[in-house]
């Protein structure tokens, strides 16, 4: 999808305020474009203190170190929109977009959607001299890193979609406040995250001024959509639907409101093989029987090496079957490859993962 | 009955946010529909409302996600809820596999038959409008 002019939306750049009240302007400002002829919006939401936000459906206590949290100052909350927990700290740049899901600026299918905001987002971050660009299906990547993911939501004919940008990301508190694959890696989770992941100031060098950082961002959008933005500020009618729903963004029966029975269980296998060892750590949803995150790391030498994020990437979500799995490693290796390394050697590590589903977490080693 | 690749049963009745209700008694069945499945692509979660919850024709009362992105199950009918397909909310699976059958989300006890005449039938110039207005859409 094109381009399109003649797009005015009002934009508003509250500043840094808290989770409960980020979320609450999300659900207010969605409720309200839902419930009248609304003009679109655009707003950035930045966060202060920084906080941890797991997803929609996800389980706090599954997805979040709690206890990390409460340490070091980090606020929880529940996001409105899809996807994984996330880490928010206060130099991130968060940008959304609320609108009706009929907006002519925007495109009606939700896969088109991701992509062109992805795009713009993209197009911003090269006017600052990063060559980021959209890593399907969700994601915005530098050299197949990840610098920002996006989530989405829609109510009756609104939609509310919004993404993170990383700008100077301090991956120890990111590591240890979330509970993802990494973590399994100990010594290794802040040099194989590093690997994953990259924000401005490690791509440039230095961090831009976040006026700066947000005028490009601005800037992307109005190339890839069409649209150009008035500043304004929250309507009386969104700041009297914000002061009735921010008791409940605060509250634990929003924030804990999901408790899952099941179990996300983190398993890690390692193999050793001519070309190195490999080690898979992976979480996986286990009544669902899908992989949330696969991690691949090892002194193995892969060619190019940004194919094994790929292959990351491509894991998520994905059913935890052996067919599934099979036809993704062999993709792979038409792609990719890996001195001494077999897809059967890949494969073997995902079976033996696999075998420790039902307990807490257990190492299995093989090769 | 198929349209445009895809599938509605006859028997049951629709509403404009693509959710069914197959009529049982004083009670209805609801489920996303296969326009549903196909257009989310593979469903990660289903979160089920309470028992007891009381839902409204037309409004929201549960949620989906597929790709990062939240949707919300609207009630063909309002009533009260009084019965959860549980399974789902550990693998929503069967919403795409079989989304008028194994994927059904929760029975709706009903207030008023009336409501039904709100609600769209295949095969009439109302559904045929109503989907081609959405298929135009998507286009």
């Amino acid at each position: 999808m094109g381009a399109k002019t003649g797009s005015t939306w009002r934009l508003i750049d509250p500043g840094h305020l808290r989770a409960h009240e980020n979320m609450a302007w999300d659900a207010a400002l969605l409720e309200v474009m839902s419930q009248t002829e609304g003009e679109p919006l655009f707003r950035f939401e930045e966060f202060r203190p920084r906080a941890v936000l797991v997803g929609f459906h996800q389980d706090v206590e599954q997805e979040v170190n709690l206890a990390y949290c409460r340490q070091h100052g980090l606020e929880v909350n529940r996001r409105l929109t899809g996807g994984g927990a996330i880490y928010e700290d206060e130099s991130q740049v968060g940008w959304e977009l609320v609108a009706k899901r009929d907006d002519p600026a925007l495109p009606w299918d939700r896969r088109a959607l991701f992509e062109v905001c992805c795009r713009a987002v993209a197009a911003g971050l090269k006017e600052l001299g990063v060559e980021a660009r959209f890593r399907p299906k969700n994601d915005i990547e530098v050299g197949g890193r990840k610098i920002s993911g996006t989530g989405g939501t829609d109510l009756g004919d609104a939609l509310l979609f919004h993404g993170s940008l990383l700008v100077d990301l301090d991956v120890e508190t990111m590591v240890r406040s979330l509970k993802i694959p990494a973590e399994k890696l100990k010594d290794k989770a802040v040099s194989s995250t590093k690997e994953r992941v990259t924000c401005l100031a490690w791509e440039l060098g230095e961090i831009p001024p976040r006026p700066v950082i947000k005028q490009a961002i601005l800037n992307g959008f109005r190339k890839i959509l069409g649209i150009q933005f008035v500043p304004g500020d929250f309507s009386a009618q969104e700041k009297a639907c914000y002061r009735k729903l921010a008791p409940y963004y605060a509250s634990a029966d929003w924030v804990y409101q999901i408790r899952k029975k099941t179990a996300t269980s983190m398993v890690t296998a390692m193999r050793k093989t001519p070309g190195g060892l490999i080690n898979l750590a992976v979480s996986v949803n286990v009544p669902a029987k899908r992989i949330k995150q696969a991690l691949i790391t090892g002194d193995f030498f892969c060619i190019p090496p940004r194919a094994i994020l790929d292959l990351e990437s491509r894991l998520k979500d994905l059913p935890y079957e052996q067919e599934t799995i099979s036809e993704v490693i062999q993709e792979f290796f038409r792609k990719a490859e890996i001195p001494g390394v077999t897809p059967e050697d890949f494969l073997h590590l995902f079976q033996e993962a696999k075998k420790f589903f039902s307990g807490k977490g257990e190492t299995a080693s093989g090769g | 009955m198929q349209i445009a690749g895809y599938e509605f049963p006859e028997e049951l009745y629709y509403e404009r946010n693509h959710f069914w209700a197959r009529v049982d008694g004083a009670e209805v069945t609801v489920g996303a529909t296969d326009y549903v499945q196909q257009i989310a692509g593979e469903i990660l979660f289903f979160q089920a409302p309470p028992l007891g919850k009381v839902v409204a024709q037309g409004k929201p009362f549960a949620s989906i996600e597929s790709g990062k992105w939240v949707g919300q199950v609207y009630a063909p009918v309002s009533g009260v809820i009084t019965a959860v397909n549980t399974r789902l909310e550990d693998d929503p699976s069967p919403i795409n596999a079989d989304p008028y059958g194994e994927g059904w989300m929760v029975k709706i006890k009903f207030e008023d038959l009336k409501e039904l005449s709100n609600l769209l039938k295949p095969g009439t110039p109302e559904f045929s409008e109503w989907f081609e207005a959405e298929l135009a859409r998507n286009a």
